[in-house]
C-alpha cells in the first residue's frame, strides 16, 4: 500500500505543478461540455433509425453523455499505462524500477492506477455536470454497471500494456496503438451518434467491429436502461467487448514482456 | 565473484545496415571483496559495459557469470546495487529523502525501516543537509551523491559505481573517496568506472583500460606502474612535425615514440639528457612548440600511455591500409 501511495504522490510531484494540472483538467472538462452542447444542438435527435436509437437509450443527451464520459475514461485510462512507462523513461527512473522491482508488470499497473483514478474522477465529474446541465435521467442497474466497468478495466489494461510495450523500447513519439485507438473511437465507435447513421455498409461494418462501440453501448444499457445482465442487447454488447478484453489482457502482457526484452537488447533502459 | 567472458554488444541500427559494435570481446573478473576500476575515454563503451553487468542490457555474445554460474540479466539485477553517473533517475519535484524511501519501498524494505535508512545513507554520502530538498534543485555533484546513497540503501553482493566522484567539490570528493575506502574495507565487491586516476590507483585491486570497446590493458595498479619504466616527454606542435619525428626516431636513447597528428610522446629512461636532445631537434627543424610537459610517473601516465599506444597503432594500421589500397 505504501508503494501505491508513493506512486500516486509521484504523479502530482513528478509532472507539472498541481495548480497547472488542476487548471488543465478543469479546462478539459469545460471543453468537453462545450463540445457536448455543440453536438447535441448540431446533431439533434433527427429521425428514422438514429432517432430510434436515441429514444432507446433515453434521448440524445443521455446517449451522448454516457458516450463522452465512458470514452474519456477508456482513452485516458489506457493512455495512463503507456504514460507511466514514457514518464519513467523520460526521468531516467525506469532502469531503477527494473532493478528494484522484479515484477515490472505489476508495478506499471500500480503506477497507472493513480492516473486512471484521476481520469475516472474527471469522467465522473464530466458525467455529473452533463447530467445536471442537460437534464439527463438515468436508470442504473448496479450489477451491470459493475460488470461492464470491470470488463472495461480489463480491456483498458490489455490495450494499455500493448501500447506501453512500444513505449518501453521504441521512440517516445507518437504511439501507433494509441493513435489507432483515438482514430477508431473518435470516428467509428459512436460516441455522439449511433453507428446506424453510417449508410455505407463498409463503414457501418467497421464501426460494428470496433470493440469500443460495444463497450459504450453496454455501458449505456447499464446506466440508462436499467438493463440486467440477462438483457439480450446488453449481453450481446458485453460478450463482444468481454471477449476482446479477455484476449487483450494476455496479449498485452505478452507484448509488454517482449517490449522489455527488446529494451534490454536496444539499450533503451540505460539511456537518460 | 563476477566474471565476463568474451562479451560483445552490438546495437541494431537499421535493417540492412551493419550493427554498431560498442563492446568487443571484453573479459574481466571482479573477485569477491575486490575492487575493479574501469577507465577509458568518453565513448569507450564503459556505460554499455555497466549496463550489461547490471542486467539492464543483454549481451550480443559472450556471457556474464555470477559466483561461477552463468547469470541472466534478471539474475544480475537481483545481485547488483547500481549508482549511475547521470543527472536523471530520480523524481525531480520530490525530496531526495522521499525519493530514497520510494526506491527503498520498491526494493521491498519494511516501511518502519525506510525513514531511518534513508537518513543513514544520506549521512554516509554527506548529503543529510540536502535530504529535504527537491532533487531538481541539487547540483550535479549532489546528484552523484544521491545516486550513491540509493545504491547503498540495501546491501547487495555487487556494487557498481559509475563516476562516483564526477562533478564534486574537493571536500565532498574526499568524503566520497573515504566512503568508498570504507565500503571496500567492509568486503564489498565493487566495480568503479572512473576518470579519476588517483581514485583508481588507491582504491582498485585491479584496473582495466577500455578503449573503443576493447580492454587494452588490465592489471593490478602496481603492475601498470611498471609499464612506466620510462618517463614520457610530451610535445604538441602547431603544425605537422613529420621531419622532426623522422629525426627523433633515430635517437637510440628513446625507448618508444608515439605520434598522433601534432602530438608526440617520447619515452626515455634518462629524461634530463633526452629532453635537451629532443628540444635541439625541434629547434633545428624550426618547429614552434605549443605545449611541452614531462609528467610525473603515475597511473594517469599509464592510462595516457596505453591510449596513446593504441591511437598510434590505429594510425599506423590506417596508413598501411591506405598505402595498400593505393598500390592496388
Amino acid at each position: 500500500m505504501y508503494v501505491q501511495w508513493l506512486l500516486i504522490k509521484r504523479i502530482f510531484a513528478g509532472h507539472s505543478p498541481l495548480r497547472f494540472t488542476a487548471l488543465m483538467t478543469a479546462a478539459n472538462i469545460l471543453t468537453g461540455i462545450g463540445v457536448f452542447y455543440y453536438m447535441t444542438v448540431v446533431v439533434g435527435t433527427g429521425s428514422g433509425a438514429r432517432a430510434d436509437v436515441y429514444r432507446f437509450y433515453g434521448g440524445v443527451a443521455a446517449f451522448m453523455a454516457v458516450g463522452v464520459a465512458m470514452n474519456a475514461l477508456l482513452t485516458v485510462g489506457l493512455n495512463a499505462v503507456a504514460k507511466a512507462i514514457s514518464d519513467e523513461r523520460n526521468q531516467g527512473t525506469l532502469s531503477y524500477w527494473v532493478i528494484c522491482q522484479p515484477r515490472l508488470l505489476k508495478l506499471v499497473l500500480q503506477a497507472s492506477l493513480g492516473e486512471f483514478l484521476l481520469a475516472a474522477a474527471s469522467a465522473v465529474l464530466t458525467f455529473v455536470l452533463l447530467v445536471a446541465l442537460f437534464g439527463v435521467h438515468f436508470h442504473i442497474n448496479v450489477i451491470s454497471l459493475v460488470v461492464v466497468g470491470a470488463v472495461s478495466l480489463l480491456g483498458v489494461i490489455g490495450v494499455g500494456l500493448a501500447a506501453a510495450s512500444l513505449n518501453i523500447s521504441g521512440s517516445l513519439g507518437q504511439n501507433p496503438i494509441l493513435w489507432a485507438w483515438g482514430l477508431t473511437t473518435n470516428f467509428m465507435a459512436g460516441v455522439f451518434v449511433p453507428i446506424q447513421v453510417f449508410d455505407n455498409p463498409v463503414i457501418h461494418g467497421l464501426s460494428s467491429a470496433v470493440p469500443v462501440t460495444h463497450a459504450l453501448l453496454a455501458m449505456r444499457s447499464a446506466v440508462l436502461r436499467n438493463a440486467s445482465l440477462g438483457d439480450s442487447v446488453l449481453a450481446g454488447d458485453l460478450l463482444y467487448w468481454g471477449v476482446f478484453a479477455l484476449l487483450m489482457v494476455p496479449l498485452g502482457a505478452w507484448l509488454f514482456h517482449r517490449g522489455l526484452q527488446r529494451a534490454l537488447v536496444q539499450g533503451s533502459l540505460i539511456q537518460s | 565473484m563476477i566474471e565476463t567472458d568474451g562479451l560483445w554488444k552490438e546495437y541494431p541500427v537499421k535493417r540492412g545496415k551493419p550493427a554498431r559494435v560498442v563492446i568487443r570481446g571484453v573479459s574481466l573478473r571482479v573477485g569477491a571483496g575486490r575492487v575493479h576500476c574501469v577507465m577509458g575515454l568518453s565513448g569507450a563503451g564503459k556505460s554499455t559495459l555497466v549496463g550489461m553487468l547490471a542486467g539492464l542490457l543483454t549481451p550480443s555474445r559472450g556471457s556474464v557469470n555470477f559466483q561461477g554460474e552463468p547469470a541472466t540479466p534478471e539474475a544480475l539485477r537481483h545481485h547488483v546495487a547500481l549508482s549511475l553517473g547521470i543527472d536523471g533517475g530520480f523524481y525531480g519535484r520530490v525530496s531526495v529523502h522521499e525519493n530514497l524511501e520510494f526506491f527503498g519501498a520498491l526494493i521491498g524494505m519494511p516501511r518502519p525501516r525506510l525513514h531511518a535508512r534513508a537518513n543513514e545513507v544520506l549521512g554516509l554520502v554527506g548529503l543529510h543537509r540536502a535530504g529535504g530538498a527537491e532533487y531538481r534543485t541539487l547540483s550535479s555533484g549532489q546528484r552523484r551523491q544521491a545516486h550513491l546513497a540509493r545504491a547503498l540503501l540495501v546491501q547487495r553482493p555487487f556494487l557498481i559505481a559509475d563516476e562516483p566522484t564526477r562533478g564534486l567539490d574537493p571536500a565532498t570528493e574526499k568524503h566520497i573517496v573515504d566512503l568508498l575506502y570504507d565500503i571496500k574495507k567492509s568486503g564489498q565487491t565493487m566495480l568503479v568506472v572512473t576518470h579519476d586516476v588517483h581514485l583508481a590507483s588507491g582504491l582498485a585491486d585491479w584496473v582495466s583500460v577500455l578503449d573503443a570497446g576493447v580492454v587494452i590493458k588490465s592489471a593490478a595498479p602496481i603492475d601498470l606502474l611498471h609499464l612506466l619504466a620510462s618517463t614520457r616527454i610530451y610535445l604538441r606542435f602547431h603544425k605537422d612535425p613529420a621531419r622532426a619525428v623522422a629525426r627523433l626516431r633515430k635517437l637510440a636513447s628513446l625507448t618508444e615514440l608515439h605520434v598522433h597528428e601534432c602530438e608526440v610522446h617520447c619515452y626515455t629512461q634518462d629524461p634530463e639528457r633526452d629532453l635537451n636532445k629532443v628540444i635541439r631537434i625541434v629547434v633545428e627543424e624550426d618547429l614552434e612548440i605549443a605545449h611541452i610537459e614531462v609528467p610525473e610517473p603515475g597511473l594517469e601516465e599509464v592510462f595516457l600511455k596505453v591510449i596513446a599506444e593504441r591511437k598510434h597503432l590505429e594510425q599506423e594500421r590506417r596508413k598501411a591500409a591506405h598505402a595498400a589500397k593505393a598500390a592496388h
